[in-house]
């Protein structure tokens, strides 16, 4: 049931994305709302989730965007991925802790995703970019304590 | 095999994952593609259009969170009778300025030699806002790929980008600012002649304009019609630098767009088929 939470959750976050933080963007940032549900809930379930859920958020995104397919979902796998190894390392409960963590994998995730693009397309990394990116980040980072309530009721610390 | 499975399953699966995202970034950008990305938007297309409605219906959501943060310290009844008065002076402030917008665009649309359509800005890309946005109208109105979108901002009208997917009642536009827009624009006052890239963001990067170009900051850029998808003469952006290009061949600069992308809430759709 879980995976229709989630699956449910970045549905709603891709709408979000792409509707009302239109208006609320900063420099051209949004919150990646998708990237924080990967982080949380490979934090939460471990490595393989994080991959899973990595994949499917980050295609989905892909699919939304004018940009080259596959993008987002490598960078979101990786990212999953290597957050799920911080499965029982990590106070869960501390919102400052998970705002730091979402703060730096957005950051990481940023430049993993710029440096994607140079690779496989003309894309050029500008100077902005990386503000936006860490604009971005700041972003993912308030919000995360808000989306680290939504996935603590999709798995509750029981299970 | 068991053995291999149970200790490293999970970095098989992340690297026959990362295999599998490098195989779709090298595909060509073919019909089969486009069709996954097609079939994926016209699933979101529906909730996304009734989001953005919402979020109109709802006059400015975002602008009133703020004020709903401190109504329970305040007398209940007053705060609600402030927050209402404020929401309808907000309410027609946004009436007011989107009736300028449209008759400005209606204007536009009666005088051009084109025929064009206005259309609802209904979403834009997840991650950047300077990129591509969805408009809300699509092949059942007649929109085609390459129409050219213009938009009314801060008094004037300005390109905004051009059509590049449609599905039956929406489509995507492909704002100038992306990167993946390049486009042919003249200088208004000498006629000089570059090119004007997105940086995915609110700037434009200027190129090849010759070392003898007369052009300085501040200097209007216009299409200049050559490419054969932007007619001439449509405001692109301003000047707002000029440098000499590190190949000494070219000069370049940095232009600041008409519009801002990122704000857009009608536009335009020109059919550059003449009237």
């Amino acid at each position: 049931m879980s995976v229709v939470y989630i699956l449910l959750s970045f549905i709603i976050s891709l709408l979000l994305e792409t509707t009302l933080f239109n208006r609320l963007a900063i420099y051209g940032a949004k919150p990646d709302f998708i990237l924080i549900f990967v982080v949380l809930t490979a934090v939460k379930k471990g490595p393989m989730a994080g991959q899973l859920y990595g994949f499917i958020g980050g295609l989905m995104q892909d699919c939304l965007s004018y940009g080259v397919l596959g993008v987002q979902a490598m960078v979101k796998t990786i990212t999953g991925f290597g957050s799920g190894y911080l499965k029982n390392k990590l106070e869960e409960n501390s919102p400052l802790l998970i705002m730091i963590l979402v703060f730096l994998v957005t950051i990481f995730s940023g430049f993993l995703g710029a440096l994607a693009r140079a690779f496989f397309t003309s894309y050029m990394f500008l100077s902005h970019e990386a503000v936006r990116i860490v604009v971005s980040a700041g972003y993912n980072a308030v919000l995360s304590p808000f989306v680290a309530m939504v996935v603590k009721e999709i798995y509750p610390a029981h299970k | 095999m068991s053995y291999w499975w149970i200790k490293y399953k999970e970095s098989i699966v992340l690297i026959f994952l990362v295999a599998l995202c490098l195989v779709l970034i090298g595909s060509p950008f073919n019909q089969q593609v486009q069709s996954v990305r097609t079939f994926f938007y016209y699933l979101l297309s529906p909730s996304q259009k009734a989001s953005f409605e919402m979020i109109q219906d709802n006059s400015r959501l975002a602008k009133n969170l703020l004020s709903l943060i401190n109504l329970r310290e305040e007398n209940l009844d007053l705060q609600e009778e402030n927050y209402r008065l404020k929401s309808e002076i907000q309410q027609s402030r946004d009436f007011l300025a989107e009736n300028e917008r449209l008759k400005t665009l209606l204007a536009y649309k009666k005088g051009s030699a084109y025929y064009s359509q206005l259309a609802r800005v209904i979403g834009s890309e997840p991650e950047n806002c300077y990129t591509s946005i969805w408009v809300n109208k699509g092949r059942e109105d007649n929109i085609v790929e390459n129409m050219v979108v213009l938009a009314y901002q801060r008094g004037s009208i300005g390109l905004a980008g051009r059509i590049v997917e449609v599905l039956p009642q929406s489509a995507r536009v492909l704002l100038i600012t992306d990167q993946q827009s390049e486009l042919r624009v003249l200088n208004e006052r000498t006629r000089y002649e570059g090119v004007a890239q997105g940086e995915n963001h609110f700037s434009l990067r200027l190129r090849y304009f010759l070392n003898e170009a007369d052009i300085k900051s501040g200097d209007i850029l216009v299409t200049s019609g050559k490419g054969g998808i932007f007619p001439p003469g449509l405001k692109v952006g301003r000047l707002t630098d000029v440098f000499q290009e590190e190949d000494k061949l070219f000069k370049g600069g940095i232009a600041v767009p008409e519009i801002n992308p990122g704000l857009l809430e009608e536009v335009l759709i020109l059919n550059t088929v003449k009237k």
